[in-house]
């Protein structure tokens, strides 16, 4: 046998192992779901486009998603959900002798001028978690436990929060439960509509006085401007 | 850990200190009144910190679904679930940056669209794919990746939400050259230098050159040629060169022989390359011997 036709028999035969081996896939893809868990030790010449190129058109048509009931679909929800914003732009790095720690934006609540340059990521330095960052470094960092309704601006930072911060002279975060928080800005609450207006009040007022004397005709009651015309008499 | 209102979505990071660059590993959303689901890519290749596998093989997708209640009206969240494949083709400069990373990481606007089924029961069920879709125009050298996605739908108390998602990372089937010797050459002398090239190959990988007497075949556990194998460990596929030399000690008699390139991987042996050639290094010595006498 010529070394070229060796090839083409080897390839061919190559292939009819493979569409075998297919075929046996489908069969039972529950049983071959534990294929990781088995040694393989299958012998063949390396796939090329040509031997592949059916087995994808195949593959494609024989889709399991496409065998189930398909849902209308107007949008794309892997295209259209919100992406999660970058882990380290959402952070501020604080660094200390090789380590450091993230902690979410907005979490640091105060900061003395003379720690200022801790604020930043230190070369070379190891990325480690809040609590191993901040017990070796209680001596410069205090936390302050704040409220959801704090985190949110609902509620304001207790009452002379800012002078035991400026008086402690260590960084300040912000921790919720044990763990760094973003706090965002007190908003002063937005007015409430007026409770009292005395144009719409009288107006009101006038209404259900007329209602009230009506419901007191249709009984063949009097209306109370007729009674108070009598007491006045 | 109380919920917020609407849910609450869990995410997991990994973060590189220099530079600090981070990297999303997985999210959850996590509701009271939600349906869940969970996805579970299995490949032949027991590599566990991501799902991969080769654009020739099989992969299964395992979806379980949970909290649906019974019927099917397509506008009640709690009826049903939608799950969705994507794929994503790898460009060659993202594996020139290094960005091997993939996932969630990559830009979902580039994730093509293959196809969606529902789920409208608690249930767990098996999708079989045979090989992978990523698009390009040579299939045994694609690249990139699949992406299954659970999404509940939207109703009057809930959002539309990402209940799942995993991907599978597919990387090429590797080819190989032989060169410095052709087929069906005699040998007379010492075995010349050889060239064994080797692209994509796999990134858990052994390849190597064997010789065995006779014309090829396969399953034959043949003799190593030293000097050529080489193994790959890493998350991408690599690019090798070996050169044979100083190779005669493997071929220990004349014939006929195969040297085969062949690359062993967790789904098999692939022979990337073959020639089959001959040897004949005895020496004849054509001559009479006389005497006289």
């Amino acid at each position: 046998m010529k070394l070229e036709e060796n090839r083409k028999f080897v390839s061919l035969t190559g292939g009819i192992l493979g569409l075998g081996l297919l075929v046996l896939a489908t069969l039972d893809a529950s049983a071959q779901f534990n294929v990781a868990s088995k040694k393989k030790k299958v012998f063949r010449d390396a796939h090329t486009h040509q031997s592949l190129v059916a087995h994808y058109k195949t593959s494609l048509d024989a889709d399991p998603l496409r065998a189930m009931e398909s849902p209308e679909l107007d949008y794309d929800p892997v295209k259209e959900q919100k992406k999660p914003a970058d882990l380290v732009e959402q952070s501020d790095i604080i660094s200390f002798r090789g380590k450091s720690a993230l902690i979410p934006k907005d979490a640091i609540v105060f900061v003395p001028e003379r720690l200022s340059d801790r604020l930043k990521m230190e070369e070379s330095s190891q990325i480690v978690g809040w609590s191993k960052f901040y017990n070796p470094n209680r001596s410069w960092i205090r936390t302050v436990e704040v409220s959801l309704a704090q985190v949110t601006g609902e509620e304001p930072l207790a009452q002379g929060m800012q002078e035991m911060m400026e008086r402690s002279g260590k960084i300040v975060v912000a921790t919720y439960k044990g763990g760094p928080i973003t706090v965002l800005p007190y908003r002063e609450p937005e007015e409430t509509p007026k409770a009292f207006d005395p144009e719409t009040q009288e107006e009101l007022e006038n209404e259900t006085q007329e209602n009230r004397n009506r419901a007191l005709s249709d009984r063949g009651m009097p209306r109370s401007s007729d009674l108070l015309a009598v007491r006045d008499r | 850990m109380p919920l917020l209102l609407g849910g609450t979505r869990f995410e997991l990071w990994t973060v590189r200190s220099n530079p600090t660059t981070s990297f999303l590993l997985d999210m959850k959303h996590v509701d009271a009144e939600t349906p869940w689901a969970h996805l579970r890519i299995v490949s032949e290749d027991p590599y566990e910190a991501i799902p991969r596998t080769r654009a020739d093989r099989p992969f299964w997708v395992e979806y379980t679904t949970g909290g649906l209640v019974p019927g099917f009206n397509p506008l009640n969240p709690l009826n049903l679930v939608i799950v969705y494949r994507h794929v994503q083709a790898y460009g060659s400069g993202d594996l020139i940056l290094g960005l091997d990373l993939g996932g969630l990481n990559f830009n979902t606007d580039q994730a093509i669209f293959i196809s969606a089924g529902l789920v409208t029961g608690n249930e767990t069920g098996v999708l079989h794919y045979p090989v992978t879709a990523i698009p390009g125009e040579d299939r045994a050298k694609v690249m990139g990746e699949e992406r299954f996605s659970v999404f509940s739908i939207g109703g009057p108390n809930m959002v539309a939400s990402l209940l799942d998602s995993k991907f599978l990372q597919v990387w090429p089937v590797a080819d190989g050259s032989i060169s410095g010797i052709g087929d069906e050459v005699l040998i007379r002398t010492s075995m010349p230098d050889v060239t064994l090239r080797a692209n994509d190959l796999y990134p858990d990988s052994t390849t190597y050159a064997q010789v065995y007497p006779g014309e090829v075949r396969d399953g034959v556990d043949g003799t190593l040629v030293p000097g050529s194998a080489v193994v790959v460990n890493h998350s991408v596929p690599q690019q090798r060169t070996m050169t044979l030399e100083n190779w005669d000690l493997a071929i220990p008699e004349d014939g006929v022989w195969t040297l085969e390139l062949l690359t062993s991987t967790p789904f098999g042996i692939d022979r990337l390359d073959y020639v089959t050639f001959e040897v004949d290094r005895t020496i004849r010595v054509n001559g009479n011997l006389t005497s006289l006498e």
